[in-house]
């Protein structure tokens, strides 16, 4: 009896757990948690609206993300965006990210990395790392499950 | 009165004295209105509706810029590499053309999808034009009811909507294939306009000849009906300033025309005396001009309220009865005796005129059980169609379409969450009640929707997935096709559908402010708003036609007779138009105008000679076998020619000839057959001189009361 019991309460979280959304999570606090690695981001476009995207480097789509923004200059008249760097472990992009941190221009160098396949061998020093764990801390607490991801400031 | 005989004498000298200065005097007369008022003439019935649609001017109060909404249908054996390449060239190329605003197609709708590897995704937007043949026969068989409407399953259809604000010209492009072009031009082809006018001069020369063996009777027929005609639309012009006259409106004043034209000519053609030719005239006149006198009184005070009605169609179409009735008389008393007396008939001899004694003798004896029986099933069928019309308009007056489209503009203040559920809202209630006679509602909601639907990140739509959708809207450049500054356009396909119901459902809805800005759905708008008002017009004037008809005759029999004899070809017809599900035109009205002006010119005429010769003591078949004689066979011949002329317009290509031809035929037919076996069984229902004959006593000998035949 207490196995079925037992059975039927994983039943009930593992589909409460499939039903779980991003809807749940507030983006007020999103935007909150953002503001911390502010500072932190790459800068692209000079629109109003501020986007922040959550990048890997060697992500085929978060590189045809930044190809389609890059060939329509109109996205980045209307749009700002604030790139942060977050890896996809199986990627294995940490030298890459390295290099556009440690570059003295980190757009240009990220431009060149993900629209022209650029590769880099860079090590992050200790305040780039710093700046990838900070950017990975909030980017758990957004539960940022995929690359690109998005969050639109209002 | 029936019974009058007016004297004419002095009248007749005086013409015949002036005949030549009354021939030429028309003719400058009508030669300066002609070059006075010279009228404008569309082949199109749009400006005349649209002139009137309360919701053009919603549309145009609130600045959004209408356009005609033009269908192009390809057809191909086979779907290649080659084709698809011409297909795809052609969207770019009518894009391209000036006037044209937007194309929808197989190549202009985006597949919106999700495009996974693991932890990295992204929502793409696919464009059909992208797409080689095997891709694109690939997508289109996963979701072929997103594309439904601009592909067919197997590949051989292609259609292409095409918004354009000035006419296209496609003889430039390239098109594969065999191609189909669905569009409204207003544009007059005089060429085959000519073409069908001498085929009714050769029609009337032929038939004239056989049945009266001459030209002069074509001659004044064509005479007769060129100045009824001219000097009927320009006197419409100076008294409205309305320059804009239907191709099809003339057909009006030449069916009108060609009867009362030959109820005169052929009293004169059997009436010829050897002794003095200035007889037939004074018999043509002294007989023909009180009914014919009676028949313009009629027309004039059965649709002279309609012309204080705020309708150009409305005003034009009775307009042109009412006056081409009093020009035509006018001329018939003038000119055709001016013009006949330069003549004098050898051969006479008339041996159709037998067919109305055969009427006569079979129509006498007729069952009383089933003209009731009839009358009984013809008055239900007319309060049914009224209920109808006044209670379920939308869907007793039907526009049926199949694979079409309507835009919608809908203003908007902020793109907010509220502003797409409303929209939401609107799409599903409207897919609620039209279920499959509907195709895809493209909206901004309907884009929100699917682009949040693939995006992984987000579930419901909540402000920030709005906001993610908006911006991949902007990322893949579809913000344009959904809404710009302060408009939202929503484009909703349809299947299978009766569109008056569809529109009426719209008009109604409240839950959102929209506004139509395709002409063909303005169109369909003010024909639907306007049914109400032509059905009252037409019931309105039927009835005073009935009423006028029994004051006429100081008869409360007739007034009954007037309204069935008016009201049957209208009523048989509207059957006919319901069951066909046929859309309500210009074209249809203008036939029933025709139809009601025969009628009560052959109602005032069967009626007068009826009447008159029973007044002066004949029996009822002698009566029936003389109005057959004098008033059944000019109905007879001008209604064959002009269902012989009609029957021919249905073959043109002229979109609007072919409708008025058919329309007009089918009425003309109805009512012949109403003037033939109706009428006469009516007048002898409602003869009040039976009772007379039946009692002997009171019987007076024809000669007694001074009968002439």
């Amino acid at each position: 009896m207490f196995k079925y019991l037992f059975l039927l309460y994983l039943l009930v979280v593992s589909l409460n757990a499939n039903t779980h959304s991003r809807e749940a999570h507030l983006y007020t606090n999103d935007i909150k948690e953002l503001a911390l690695i502010k500072k932190d981001a790459i800068y692209y476009g000079y629109g109003e609206r501020l986007i922040h995207v959550f990048l890997d480097p060697l992500c085929p789509y978060s590189r045809k993300f930044l190809q389609t923004l890059t060939e329509n200059e109109l996205m980045l008249q209307k749009y700002r965006y604030a790139i942060y760097l977050y890896s996809i472990p199986r990627l294995k992009s940490t030298q890459s990210v390295a290099a556009v941190y440690e570059s003295q221009t980190p757009l240009e160098t990220l431009l060149e990395i993900m629209l022209q396949d650029a590769k880099y061998k860079n090590l992050l020093s200790y305040v780039s790392q710093k700046k990838v764990e900070a950017i990975a801390t909030v980017a758990k607490k957004l539960d940022v499950n995929k690359r690109p991801f998005l969050v639109v400031e209002e | 009165m029936y019974y009058n005989t007016p004297n004419i004498n002095r009248y007749l000298d005086k013409v015949v004295k002036y005949r030549k200065a009354i021939i030429i005097f028309y003719i400058l007369l009508t030669t300066l209105l002609v070059s006075l008022f010279q009228p404008k003439f569309l082949s199109s019935d749009e400006l005349f509706w649209l002139n009137d649609s309360k919701e053009l001017h919603k549309t145009q109060d609130h600045q959004f810029q209408t356009y005609s909404l033009e269908k192009l249908i390809i057809t191909l054996k086979n779907l290649d590499d080659t084709d698809l390449e011409k297909l795809k060239k052609l969207h770019k190329d009518l894009t391209k053309i000036e006037g044209v605003t937007k194309v929808s197609s197989l190549f202009s709708n985006d597949y919106i999808q999700t495009q996974q590897q693991g932890d990295s995704n992204l929502v793409v937007v696919v464009n059909s034009s992208k797409l080689n043949t095997l891709e694109l026969k690939k997508m289109i068989k996963e979701v072929h009811n997103e594309y439904c409407n601009v592909v067919d399953e197997e590949f051989k259809k292609f259609y292409f909507f095409i918004r354009t604000t000035k006419p296209l010209e496609l003889s430039g492009l390239s098109i594969p294939g065999s191609y189909e072009y669905v569009s409204v031009s207003s544009e007059v082809e005089w060429l085959s306009i000519l073409f069908y006018a001498l085929l009714f001069i050769l029609v009337t020369t032929v038939v004239f000849r056989i049945l009266f063996r001459n030209y002069l009777s074509t001659l004044g027929g064509i005479l007769h009906i060129t100045l009824t005609t001219l000097l009927t639309f320009s006197i419409i012009i100076m008294i409205t300033g309305i320059y804009t006259i239907h191709i099809t409106m003339p057909f009006i004043t030449i069916s009108i025309a060609l009867v009362e034209y030959l109820y005169f000519y052929y009293r004169w053609h059997v009436s010829q005396y050897k002794t003095n030719k200035l007889n037939a005239i004074r018999k043509m006149l002294n007989r023909s001009m009180t009914p014919a006198m009676w028949t313009s009184v009629l027309t004039a005070l059965g649709l002279g309220s309609l012309v204080l009605l705020d309708s150009d169609i409305i005003k034009l179409l009775s307009l042109s009865v009412i006056i081409s009735s009093i020009t035509g008389y006018i001329l018939n008393l003038t000119i055709l005796p001016a013009y006949l007396s330069y003549f004098e008939l050898k051969h006479t001899h008339v041996p159709y005129a037998k067919l109305g004694y055969l009427l006569a003798s079979n129509e006498l004896h007729y069952s009383k059980k089933f003209l009731f029986i009839f009358l009984v099933s013809a008055y239900t069928l007319l309060m049914l169609g009224g209920y109808y019309i006044y209670s379920q308009s939308n869907s007793f007056f039907k526009l049926p379409v199949k694979n079409e489209q309507i835009e919608l503009k809908i203003p908007y203040e902020n793109i907010d969450l509220e502003l797409i559920n409303s929209l939401s809202k609107f799409s599903s209630d409207m897919q609620e009640r039209f279920e499959d006679e509907l195709g895809e509602v493209n909206s901004l909601a309907s884009i929100v929707h699917t682009l949040n639907e693939a995006n992984t990140q987000t579930d419901k739509l909540d402000q920030q997935a709005l906001l993610q959708a908006l911006f991949y809207m902007d990322l893949y450049n579809l913000s344009h096709k959904y809404f710009d500054t302060n408009t939202l356009s929503v484009e909703i396909n349809l299947f299978d559908i009766n569109k008056l119901e569809l529109l009426d459902w719209l008009m109604h809805y409240d839950g959102i402010e929209l506004y139509f800005v395709d002409d063909e759905t303005l169109l369909g708008i003010s024909k639907y708003g306007q049914t109400i008002l032509l059905a009252t017009s037409l019931l309105w004037a039927l009835l005073i036609i009935g009423f006028v008809t029994g004051w006429i005759f100081r008869s409360k029999g007739m007034i009954f007779v007037g309204l069935t004899i008016n009201v049957m070809p209208i009523l048989l017809f509207g059957v006919l138009v319901s069951l066909l599900s046929i859309p309500l035109s210009l074209e249809m009205l203008i036939a029933m105008t025709i139809s009601v002006g025969l009628a009560s010119d052959a109602t005032i005429h069967f009626a007068f000679k009826y009447f008159r010769l029973r007044y002066f003591g004949r029996s009822q078949k002698h009566t029936l076998e003389k109005m057959f004689f004098y008033a059944g066979i000019p109905v007879i011949i001008g209604s064959s020619i002009l269902i012989f002329v009609f029957a021919s317009l249905s073959f043109s290509e002229v979109h609007s000839l072919q409708l008025i031809g058919k329309y007009s035929a089918i009425l003309i037919s109805l009512s012949l057959l109403t003037d033939l076996f109706i009428l006469p069984v009516l007048l002898l229902f409602v003869d009040r001189f039976r009772g007379i004959e039946e009692r002997k006593e009171d019987y007076i000998e024809p000669k007694k009361r001074g009968f002439e035949a």
